[in-house]
């Protein structure tokens, strides 16, 4: 039986796709046989960060509504061997998706993938209760500001009351916090939540910490998803995260203020300039 | 046993029914006869239209307890010439209302024993069990949600979330932090109150009246919040 993740936020814009996409690569990069799917509908954005924009004959909206099988819509990454892509549809909107037919095609996938990462789209409408129904662990993803993280309790409490698991009384889903688009400075003078004030406020395990970084747009205009760019504070936090999912103790990184001396020395120098 | 409490047959010479009659108990506390008639004496004075006649159930329970001999013919032939009507014993053993001779009087003990069956039969037709109307919550109330503990109070075993509603026709108890929206007293109750550790909430309401952006957090973390209305208005202190 293939572990369904489900990587939701409720808010736009926080990185769930960034976050799908290197996750998905990354449990691959460690040998693993995984799918990750887009249930965004309408939307498509995932095709894009994964590269593979231009090999999507076939979607998920084909597949539930009878039009192609499994295997005529699932694209093989180039880089990654055990890596596959399950695209949405750009023409069809989020109603399309029905329980039954998510179903199907998860229960499909389960026989022939150990992990199924399905990238939720923003909202807490169908599209995004679609992803999650049937979704065994979930990925928060929050960036470190209140209305993020408001919205990631909103879908917290969703994940406890309205997926499968809740709704047949089985054992609840696993959640994980992922804070993206953290800098640290910005907490230390304020302007941002602090780690603390957000695992006080939604009461789950932390997963780990994605620094702000260039890299994220680079490598999603690019086509290829940041955890490739291991010189990049971000790839080396979704390794991080990749390798805590997989039962590693691996330390925090990325949550202390940069104070290395040649960022000293750069930082007096620019406050000299101003 | 059902039919025969519920006999509706129209040539029935009698028909048996439970009932509910309020019955005077006299605790006996001592069991000097003089001392007892002087106090009936004085007792029956003060409402003679009530306890002329009335129906009185003789507890000795606290002689027993106490050792004290008692003649429970005297006493009962007492308590007639004063104008009670004894009718029970209460505070006897079935060995002792047996050697007692009382037989004019129902055994009334607590500790009667009922045959097993019946026990176990009564239990399951009326169970003694009064539910409150009191809603506990021992997960987080998350941003969206919305708890309302309707005629009785709401007990919340974690924190309130920014964006979640709780209400209560009673008061509120929060064991963490309370946030988001919080109304006691949702159907009027000016004695409902809310219980925190800690409150950040943007609007705190009892029975109608209400405190928006209620803030109060205690440096102390062993501290108690009480907020309850005086004067009409929302007071926040800490306990």
């Amino acid at each position: 039986m293939a572990k369904i993740i489900v990587v939701t936020s409720g808010k736009g814009g926080v990185g769930k796709t960034t976050t799908s996409a290197s996750f998905a690569t990354g449990l691959a990069m460690r040998g693993h046989r995984t799918v990750v799917i887009d249930f965004d509908v309408g939307l498509r954005n995932l095709d894009l960060v994964m590269g593979c924009e231009r090999r999507v004959v076939y979607d998920l909206v084909n597949v539930i509504q009878n039009e192609a099988n499994l295997q005529q819509a699932l694209i093989k990454d180039k880089t990654v061997p055990k890596l596959y892509v399950l695209a949405a549809s750009q023409t069809r909107d989020k109603e399309v998706l029905t329980q039954e037919g998510v179903k199907k095609i998860l229960d499909e996938l389960s026989k022939e993938f150990k992990y199924i990462v399905c990238d939720s789209p923003a909202g807490i409408e169908k599209g995004a209760h679609m992803a999650m129904y049937y979704a065994d662990e979930a990925l928060v993803v929050t960036n470190p500001e209140v209305s993020s993280v408001r919205d990631s309790d909103r879908i917290l409490g969703m994940l406890s009351s309205k997926t499968g698991r809740a709704v047949e009384g089985q054992e609840p889903i696993k959640e994980h916090l992922i804070i993206t688009r953290y800098n640290s400075n910005r907490v230390d003078s304020g302007e941002m939540l602090s780690i603390e004030d957000i695992k006080e406020l939604l009461g789950i395990e932390l997963m780990g910490v994605v620094p702000e970084s260039e890299a994220v747009l680079d490598a999603s205009n690019k086509g290829q998803p940041v955890i490739h760019n291991l010189s990049s504070s971000a790839g080396q936090a979704y390794t991080d995260i990749v390798a805590r999912f997989l039962g590693e103790d691996v330390p925090m990184r990325f949550i202390e203020k940069e104070k290395g001396f040649f960022k000293r020395l750069f930082r007096s120098h620019k406050e000299v300039a101003v | 046993m059902e039919s025969l409490l519920t006999s509706s047959q129209t040539n029935a010479a009698f028909q048996l029914k439970a009932d509910f009659v309020p019955l005077t108990v006299m605790r006996l506390q001592s069991a000097d006869l003089d001392n007892l008639a002087q106090q009936l004496t004085s007792t029956f004075r003060k409402a003679p239209n009530y306890l002329d006649q009335a129906p009185v159930i003789i507890d000795v329970t606290e002689l027993k307890k106490q050792n004290i001999p008692f003649d429970l013919n005297a006493i009962c032939s007492l308590a007639k010439t004063h104008g009670f009507i004894p009718v029970g014993i209460r505070g006897l053993s079935d060995d002792e209302y047996k050697a007692a001779e009382a037989n004019h009087l129902a055994n009334m003990s607590r500790s009667k024993k009922i045959p097993k069956t019946s026990v176990s039969a009564v239990a399951e037709e009326e169970p003694l069990v009064i539910k409150s109307n009191s809603l506990i919550i021992d997960k987080p109330i998350r941003a969206g949600s919305q708890v309302y503990a309707k005629g009785g109070d709401l007990i919340v075993l974690c924190s309130v979330n920014p964006g979640a509603e709780i209400l209560a026709d009673g008061s509120i108890h929060v064991y963490g932090q309370l946030r988001g929206k919080a109304i006691a007293g949702a159907k009027g109750d000016l004695n409902a109150q809310v219980f925190c550790r800690s409150v950040d909430a943007d609007l705190v309401s009892i029975a109608g009246y209400y405190l928006m952006d209620a803030v109060n957090k205690p440096a102390d973390p062993s501290a108690t919040i009480h907020i309850h209305l005086k004067n009409k208005k929302i007071v926040i202190k800490t306990l």
